[in-house]
């Protein structure tokens, strides 16, 4: 089987509010080598629909800065165009946060 | 109807001589300070010279509610407490929610100061006109929650208070000035509960029934539709409203930024205060401050073991904090914020300075002679309640000197406990560890109350894109968390004038000044809050004017600490942060502050804000800029200005 048949299988942690529009903190998703986290991004939103994608983009086009990847505790903050292009493999964590903190 | 939100009076009491005045709210502090934190700054610097200490009777004690508390503004709900600090001995003020400033406002007052000290304990009584000093003896010794009690049992359940417990009357530096009893809000920094304790003020009874106008109401309902619809869209707010303030739990899990056990570990066992274990096991109540849509406040109640019974407001920086000291038992968390309230503490000061003890009992220059009995080890959350218990007391010899705060409990057990103390300015540190991120230590370094989390936006480099930095702040490099150098010093000193309008005008930080793009964070920090207040006052405000008057009062702010005698080198986070690397793995373990970096970027934000880089002292032409010539005038009489604006020798 070539690369680019194979399933990149990844465990994703979502952090609030994510987690409240895909209904779980937890959840997994399939996608097709070679992935990246920009297309981990784009297929929850495929998945959980307009909630997800307002929280991920806001009401622009670009992903929100203050989102964090950890691609198995490896951060890549998401402020960036090229950070999209970050790869993940199969059996990664990848966990997305708003880098908010406050008080 | 009052034609605009401005009541247009000052009420001051003098408590030495029983003088009950009104004066004028007149131009001199409208349109240059417009409100909240800008005009107590300018009273405070005006009224209270480096010659008057913090529990001199001639320090003023000024309560001053935000520019549009009361209007319907969302999230207008501040008020500012402000005094020369006795934990800093600088600049000092604290700021919190609750109703009361609305119900000062609504009696007709915008600003009330106290000075003087009162023979006996008293309490003010507010009923709109009816303005008396009267006998407090019978509250002598009441927590916070009893006297708001006792006031709405007496005065009926429309009255708001301020108070202070037990250990704002004990002086203990660590003392906050607590509003409409223990779980409302609390201005809880710079030890200004032991201002009013110092004054023999144990409360203010408040009772307002009149209008707080506003003076274009078509434009507010505009700003507010707007508002509306920019937290709609912004992934800020729903975990907010959800968890409140603990959801900042997630932030310092994945960047391992935890300071727990006196700010050594970066990573460190939080599973068991998961913000959800906080909502499904303990929350009791979901609310709001004032006039507030995010609705981030939460009460809690244990249900069980050895704690039931007991409830309380808590933020995330009283989680924080327990973690400070070791422990991670969320319902002694509960319990500690509890007694906090209660007896009237900042739970961050406290938390902090039994840190720092327990960290000398660790390294035994504290042993169980000096604590009496208690094995005041990390964790140990009997310890850390008793030893709280103590310090609101002032009870036996260590929490005597605890309760002095960090600094000075260092400086008094001396044999080496001063590299355990984790101070900036005297005021203990608060919130993230700031190992690896450039902005947040320097922040931490430059807040003008001491070590401080909302004095600015420490986390403003977390939210922008590079074309923004580079638009703003002129290099994209400061959008880069861990190895931009250039352009954050700009960032800085920009985050500071921004939030600063949020203490102006009493809108929450929470509400307006956080944000998870840069674009939604001005929108709602300056664009609306300019246009809130606009419509609210009749004014013609710029957005420029907006920042610049920010910027002007801490730049009061500044010239205050100058006048005290504080130069760049009171501009530094502690030791440990540039010499210890942080514990405990994780993203951020080994890391530390990079001195180098550390200093450029302070250089940098000192030439942004036209201070000498050098002395960081105030330059006159920085200060005239800002209209503020007569305090030029006044520092380069005292000798406080650089050597190259007035040729005096600093």
């Amino acid at each position: 089987m070539s690369e680019q048949r194979r399933a990149v299988n990844l465990s994703v942690h979502l952090y609030p509010p994510l987690n409240s529009a895909a209904g779980s903190d937890r959840v997994q998703i399939a996608l097709d080598a070679p992935a990246t986290v920009g297309d981990a991004l784009e297929a929850l939103v495929a998945r959980y629909g307009a909630e997800m994608r307002r929280y991920l983009y806001g009401d622009g086009d670009t992903v929100v800065p203050a989102w964090t990847a950890f691609v198995n505790d490896v951060p890549v903050q998401l402020n960036r165009d090229e950070a999209l292009q970050t790869p993940v493999s199969d059996g990664d964590e990848l966990a997305l946060i708003l880098n908010l903190a406050g008080g | 109807m009052a034609k605009n939100s401005y009541a247009g009076k000052i009420l001051r009491v003098d408590l030495t001589t029983g003088a009950i005045t009104t004066e004028e709210l007149g131009s001199e502090y409208i349109d240059l300070f417009l409100g909240g934190r800008g005009i107590a700054s300018k009273i405070l610097y005006e009224e209270v010279p480096p010659e008057v200490e913090p529990f001199d009777p001639a320090n003023r004690l000024i309560f001053s509610p935000g520019a549009l508390i009361g209007t319907g503004v969302p999230a207008a709900s501040r008020t500012t407490v402000a005094a020369r600090s006795p934990l800093t001995n600088m600049h000092g003020d604290g700021h919190s929610g609750a109703s009361w400033g609305a119900e000062l406002k609504r009696a007709g007052y915008d600003v009330l100061i106290f000075q003087g000290k009162a023979e006996r304990p008293v309490y003010l009584y507010i009923d709109n006109d009816t303005v008396e000093i009267r006998d407090a003896a019978h509250l002598r010794g009441q927590f916070t929650s009893g006297v708001h009690s006792w006031a709405r049992k007496t005065f009926g359940p429309d009255v708001c208070t301020v108070s202070i417990g037990p250990a704002g009357e004990n002086l203990v530096r660590l003392a906050g000035v607590y509003h409409n009893g223990a779980d409302k809000g609390v201005s809880a920094r710079c030890g200004l509960g032991a201002v009013m304790g110092s004054k023999n003020l144990k409360a203010i009874v408040t009772r307002g029934t009149g209008d707080i106008g506003v003076a274009d109401i078509a434009a507010l309902k505009a700003a507010y539709k707007d508002y509306l619809d920019t937290i709609a869209v912004d992934p800020y707010v729903p975990p907010a409203t959800k968890y409140g303030t603990c959801r900042f739990m997630g932030h310092r899990v994945k960047f391992g930024i935890h300071g727990a056990e006196n700010w050594r570990y970066g990573a460190y066992p939080w599973e068991t205060l998961d913000p959800e274990i906080f909502r499904s096991d303990y929350q009791v109540k979901a609310g709001a401050c004032l006039a507030c849509p995010v609705r981030c406040r939460r009460d809690y109640r244990v249900r069980t073991g050895p704690y039931a019974g007991v409830t309380a407001k808590l933020e995330w920086e009283t989680i924080a904090r327990s973690m400070t000291c070791g422990v991670t038992n969320p319902e002694a968390v509960i319990a500690w914020s509890n007694q906090c309230n209660h007896y009237g503490l900042d739970t961050e000061g406290t938390g902090d300075t039994i840190a720092f003890a327990m960290e000398c009992f660790e390294n035994g220059i504290l042993t169980e002679k000096e604590t009496e009995g208690l094995v005041l080890e990390f964790g140990n959350e009997a310890a850390w309640l008793e030893m709280t218990r103590r310090i609101a007391l002032r009870q036996g010899e260590l929490a005597n000197i605890l309760a002095e705060g960090t600094k000075r409990a260092a400086e008094k057990i001396g044999r080496g406990s001063e590299r355990f103390a984790m101070h900036v300015k005297g005021g203990e540190m608060t919130a993230g560890d700031p190992r690896g991120m450039p902005v947040r230590a320097v922040s931490y370094a430059t807040s003008t109350r001491g070590s401080d989390h909302l004095r600015s936006n420490p986390y403003i480099e977390e939210i922008m894109r590079p074309e923004e930095a580079l638009q703003w702040f002129g290099t994209e490099e400061a959008a880069d968390i861990k190895h931009g150098v250039r352009g954050k010093g700009k960032m800085l000193k920009f985050s500071e004038d921004f939030v600063t309008i949020g203490d102006i005008l009493g809108l929450c930080k929470f509400a307006y000044y956080r944000s998870a793009t840069f674009p939604y964070l001005y929108r709602k920090g300056v664009h609306l809050a300019t246009r809130f207040y606009n419509a609210c006052t009749g004014r013609d405000l710029s957005e420029e004017e907006m920042l610049m008057a920010g910027e002007r009062a801490f730049n009061v702010e500044k010239a205050y600490n100058t006048r005290c005698g504080a130069t760049r080198a009171d501009d530094v986070i502690p030791r440990r942060f540039f010499e210890e690397p942080l514990l405990g793995g994780g993203p951020s373990g080994g890391a530390v502050v990079d001195l180098e970096k550390f200093d450029a970027i302070l250089t940098e934000y000192y030439e942004d804000r036209r201070w000498d880089p050098d002395t960081g002292l105030p330059t006159r032409a920085g200060l005239e800029r800002l209209g503020l010539n007569a305090i030029a005038d006044d520092l380069e009489a005292r000798g406080k200005l650089p050597v190259s604006d007035c040729g005096k020798v600093e």
